[in-house]
């Protein structure tokens, strides 16, 4: 991706970011909400709302902070609305099957442990999860999650150890 | 646990999931939404990449490029009723907002007498604004019982589908069903009632998951503009009103001329914010514009830029005498 070119217009945009980011996306999305195809319905929001603020965001790393913000926040409301994620859950039978597929991705969890992990995290308070998922998965620093999700760095600290540490009691029980 | 296990932990949770593609679906909601803020007049005409794009387009959205845009339809605050008493209610229609689809309303006039299913019938039929659309096919809903005070039961009819309709997305059709209940809630005293549908599913979706989630801030656009109605002739001044729960209670507003271009702007105050939506009115000054077609366009405030999900925009489309 050409990262100096202003001149995508919100279309090109949009073809090259879905292109670059929809799948990590989707998976951040995964660690935040559980649900595969809750997810996708968050990222795909996320998406149409980026391609309607190109004409401000003009530039990719912008535009993809402003993804990541906005997968953050829509997952976090869309876990309000239980009946959303409980249409998906019904989906989930199909998905499960598609999933036992050996995954191509070195280092995938077995079914189990990865369903231990969602679980232990659904059940951190949100702030934790958020913190952890864009610590650990997405990498970002401790300023870009604070920018990310409009804290504190010292609140993002003290978030991403408390979450740490209830992530560590659950799963060293299940003996991870 | 040290740091790097964190990491192989994570992404061996997730490094199975492979999602579906959804570039088509995203590229379509895109097209309707930049039509939505491309509102009535003006800047139509970048739209007919988008038309051609997204393929299914009412009839109100097919203006071809290079012309000058359709001038609004007038919609008849007093709808096609007779000389009865009349009821005024909000008819909700889907539109694409800063996240997603949300529900829009036209206040409209219904026979008293009949209101509550004169109520749903309006969205069966086409809404004023060409941004705005309904999703039932016409003769969806059969009757309507109760009252405001122990509740609606809506029966459908076979005209309503059961499955989710192709084109439809699951939030589009949960917002159909949506739309039922906030309009019946636009009944006088009717704004906690309880509204049941006849069929446990409908356009695919559980209905009574979804009406019993039903909560305006979710559900309806955060800004709305009632009055006027879409394509209303105005002179003098021009009242606007609407409802809004917008970042203190500043509801910015633009009318277009035109040509596109900005010709007055403002900011009115809400009643308040935050907790629901709020009634918001401002006064535009109409003296010195030409006669032609203008757009009313009222917003929530954006905090800065960048952050969340961006502002919602309503618009109305007025013929200035």
């Amino acid at each position: 991706m050409d990262r100096t070119d202003p001149g995508w217009s919100a279309d090109e945009a949009l073809e090259e970011l879905y292109a670059t980011h929809w799948r990590s996306l989707v998976r951040l999305a995964v660690l935040l909400v559980r649900d595969p195809g809750t997810a996708e319905e968050v990222v795909q929001d996320a998406f149409v709302a980026v391609h309607g603020r190109w004409g401000r965001l003009r530039d990719p790393d912008r535009a993809l902070a402003y993804l990541r913000r906005s997968v953050v926040n829509r997952a976090r409301s869309v876990l309000r609305h239980r009946s959303v994620v409980r249409r998906h859950a019904e989906r989930e039978g199909v998905r499960a099957a598609r999933e036992t597929v050996p995954a191509a991705d070195h280092g995938a969890l077995d079914a189990d442990r990865r369903e231990q992990v969602l679980l232990a995290l659904r059940a951190l308070p949100t702030r934790q999860r958020e913190v952890l998922a864009l610590r650990h998965y997405v990498q970002l620093s401790e300023a870009e999650i604070a920018e990310t999700l409009g804290i504190s760095r010292g609140a993002v600290k003290s978030h991403a150890s408390r979450g740490a540490a209830a992530l560590r009691t659950v799963l060293e029980k299940e003996e991870l | 646990m040290s740091e790097d296990r964190m990491e192989e932990l994570f992404r061996g949770t997730v490094a199975g999931v492979e999602p579906e593609d959804r570039l088509g679906e995203i590229r379509a909601r895109a097209g309707r939404a930049r039509r939505r803020r491309r509102t009535g007049a003006a800047v139509v005409l970048a739209a007919a990449a988008v038309v051609a794009v997204v393929g299914t387009v009412s009839v109100l959205d097919d203006r071809s490029p290079g012309t000058d845009p359709a001038p609004p339809v007038a919609v008849d605050p007093s709808g096609s009723a007779g000389d009865g008493p009349q009821q005024e209610v909000t008819a909700y229609f889907l539109a694409e907002a800063g996240d997603g689809p949300r529900l829009f309303g036209e206040r409209r006039s219904v026979p008293a007498d009949d209101a509550p299913l004169a109520a749903l019938e309006l969205l069966t039929g086409r809404a004023g604004d060409p941004d705005y659309r309904s999703v039932w096919p016409t003769g969806s809903f059969a009757a309507v019982a109760g009252d405001a005070a122990g509740g609606f039961e809506v029966t459908l009819s076979d005209a309503a589908p059961t499955d989710l309709p192709d084109g439809l997305t699951d939030r589009e059709a949960e917002m159909a069903v949506l739309a039922v209940v906030h309009t019946l809630r636009s009944l006088p005293d009717g704004a906690r009632a309880p509204v049941r549908l006849s069929s446990p599913t409908v356009l695919g979706a559980d209905t009574a998951l979804v009406t019993g989630r039903a909560e305006p801030l979710d559900d309806l656009g955060l800004v709305n503009v009632l009055s006027p109605a879409e394509g209303a002739t105005v002179s003098g001044t021009l009242r606007a009103s609407g409802l809004a729960s917008s970042p203190e209670a500043n509801v910015p507003w633009r009318l277009l001329g035109p040509d596109g271009e900005p010709v007055r702007e403002g900011f009115a105050t809400a009643e308040g914010w935050l907790d629901a939506l709020h009634p918001w009115q401002a006064d535009v000054d109409l003296t010195g514009l030409a006669p032609g077609t203008y757009v009313l366009e009222a917003s929530t405030d954006t905090l800065g830029d960048g952050e969340g999900t961006g502002p919602t925009t309503d618009t109305r489309s007025v013929v200035v005498e």
